[in-house]
């Protein structure tokens, strides 16, 4: 792991007097230091808590069986969401992600809706994976014969933890990231190994306890809406882009070994889970992965699974923090947010007054308690920002026409990625609506109330030539 | 005290001593270095990285 980065040339008081810009030219910038390894980790890390829990509510709507139809048709989702996002990310490498991709192909308003769909859903995601910490203590403090323990200082002692390694550079927190989002993924391939599925028998129950659809095709997709779990944050890894060594190369790879690693993971989570708990009840377990080892394996793999659970929380956490901070911070550097937020720390390189903005949010929507309110939230704005992806890419490619620019990645079967993400994403809304809709409404006259203030209040302070800052033709058209 | 409450204590210290530190050290950054240089990073450049790839130049 690095230390922490040497400020520029001029940048340091050396007499005690405040540091000015320095020599000509001298200037602060997000550090250049990842691989393709570390945005493998920030996507899977971020996703992977939802193969420990979560997903199984999806059991509770459509049956085992409707799980599995939500696990691999939100995974053609997500598949299209990599393949889109790899493509337009590996040109437009900068910090924000989709923001910066909306900011340059669309336009500033929508630009700025996306930046706050990414914000909100990594921010909230962070909190509720501080709260299943918090949850996760107080159930381990009850088995131990001390009922009543106060989640929240262990919900404020995670995030406060996670921020100050954010704070402290990107490497080591990606580090970190890298080693327990590999753990996780051990804990779920033992477990998988644990069950025998090749001995045809034994713990896994597969025939008898596989129900067909017990609410039909209407409960399938209903289960659509939390078979997001599966994968919600894997288009994370595009918020890499301005601090990794090469991104046209490391950011298609490590997004796509992300997404396959999650489609094998998820595959994996459910046939253990479903051949070992029935699906009443696996449709309303808290830890079901959990759950599943104290069923059908021994005492080890419990332990293994309860490390695996905490890790993968941990891990949401930090790279929910890392993404939400690197968007809030490219919105601030555009003005589309106070520029106050665009600081870059000396000494870390990191964007330390977005990261500590966003820690007392957190908290706050952490000490709540209500994990699923937040989770749809979270859920929602990343829905959100899937339905804008057709559009980015439809636009990119008649803007941009392949040959015009340099991509470091160009997606197969264009359009056929972007029509079926559009479709699935409709279909998804309706799926959220029949659980969800006060929510959903909500959610959406929030956005629209922000819009309204981003229009008339803050668009004027936008550097509406400087935000433009990729070496481009004009578009084909203009 | 049992060893969940001294944990729970633990972690509300824990928490609000990293806390300050990372408030500590946002206002001093804020006071040492002059805000133009905190503020002057450059949107990703990109060009240079993909030089390499056959293709026209942009």
């Amino acid at each position: 792991m690095s230390g922490p980065a040497s400020p520029p040339a001029g940048a340091s008081p050396t007499d005690g007097t405040r540091a000015t810009g320095g020599p000509a030219g001298a200037h602060l910038s997000l550090l250049r230091v990842l691989g393709p390894g570390h945005v493998w980790a920030l996507g899977v890390g971020i996703v992977l808590v939802g193969e420990f829990m979560g997903w199984n509510f999806s059991v509770a709507k459509g049956g085992a069986l409707g799980s599995l139809i939500a696990c691999w048709v939100i995974g053609l989702l997500y598949t299209c969401v990599a393949m889109i996002d790899s493509e337009v990310t590996s040109t437009v490498a900068a910090a924000g992600g989709q923001y910066a991709q909306s900011k340059h192909i669309i336009g500033p308003l929508m630009a700025f809706n996306v930046g706050l769909y990414l914000v909100m859903a990594y921010t909230m995601l962070e909190a509720s994976d501080a709260l299943v910490v918090g949850d996760l203590l107080k159930t381990v403090a009850e088995r131990a014969g001390a009922p009543g323990l106060d989640g929240r200082p262990f919900v404020f002692l995670t995030v406060a933890v996670l921020a100050l390694l954010n704070y402290r550079g990107v490497l080591v927190t990606l580090n970190v990231n890298l080693v327990i989002t590999a753990i996780a993924c051990a804990a779920i391939v033992a477990m998988f190994l644990a069950v025998k599925p090749w001995s045809g028998g034994g713990t896994l129950l597969h025939r008898e306890l596989l129900s067909g659809l017990p609410y039909g095709w209407m409960g399938v997709i209903g289960s659509f809406h939390f078979g997001i779990w599966y994968y919600l944050g894997i288009e994370g890894t595009c918020q890499a882009a301005e601090e990794v060594r090469s991104p046209p190369r490391s950011l298609p790879f490590g997004t796509m070994a992300g997404m396959i690693t999650l489609l094998i993971a998820a595959t994996m989570t459910w046939y253990v889970c479903a051949g070992v708990l029935p699906w009443e009840y696996l449709g309303q377990a808290v830890v079901p992965l959990f759950d599943a080892a104290s069923v059908g394996a021994g005492g080890g793999l419990q332990v293994a699974l309860f490390i695996g659970t905490l890790f993968a929380a941990i891990a949401s956490a930090n790279g929910c923090i890392n993404d939400a901070s690197r968007a809030w911070f490219s919105m601030g550097r555009d003005r589309y947010l106070p520029e106050w937020f665009a600081a870059v720390h000396p000494r870390y390189r990191t964007p330390y007054r977005a990261i500590l903005f966003l820690v007392p949010i957190a908290i706050a929507f952490g000490f709540t308690g209500l994990l699923d309110q937040v989770v749809t939230f979270s859920i929602l704005s990343g829905l959100l920002g899937y339905t804008v992806m057709p559009l980015n890419i439809v636009l990119f490619r008649r803007k941009w026409p392949l040959g015009s620019i340099k991509r470091g990645y160009v997606h197969p079967w264009h359009p056929l990625p972007a029509v079926t993400l559009l479709v699935l994403c409709s279909v998804t809304y309706f799926s959220v609506y029949l659980g969800y809709g006060r929510q959903l409404l909500a959610m959406l006259g929030f956005y629209v109330l922000a819009s309204l203030w981003f229009t008339f209040h803050r668009y004027r302070f936008v550097r509406r030539g400087a935000q433009f800052t990729m070496p481009w033709p004009r578009p084909k058209g203009y | 005290m049992s060893l969940w409450r001294l944990a729970e204590a633990a972690a509300w210290i824990g928490g609000a001593c990293i806390f300050g530190w990372i408030l500590l050290d946002a206002w001093r950054t804020g006071r040492r270095f002059d805000e133009k240089l905190l503020l002057s990073s450059r949107e990703g450049e990109i060009e240079d990285r993909i030089d390499h790839l056959p293709g026209p130049k942009a």
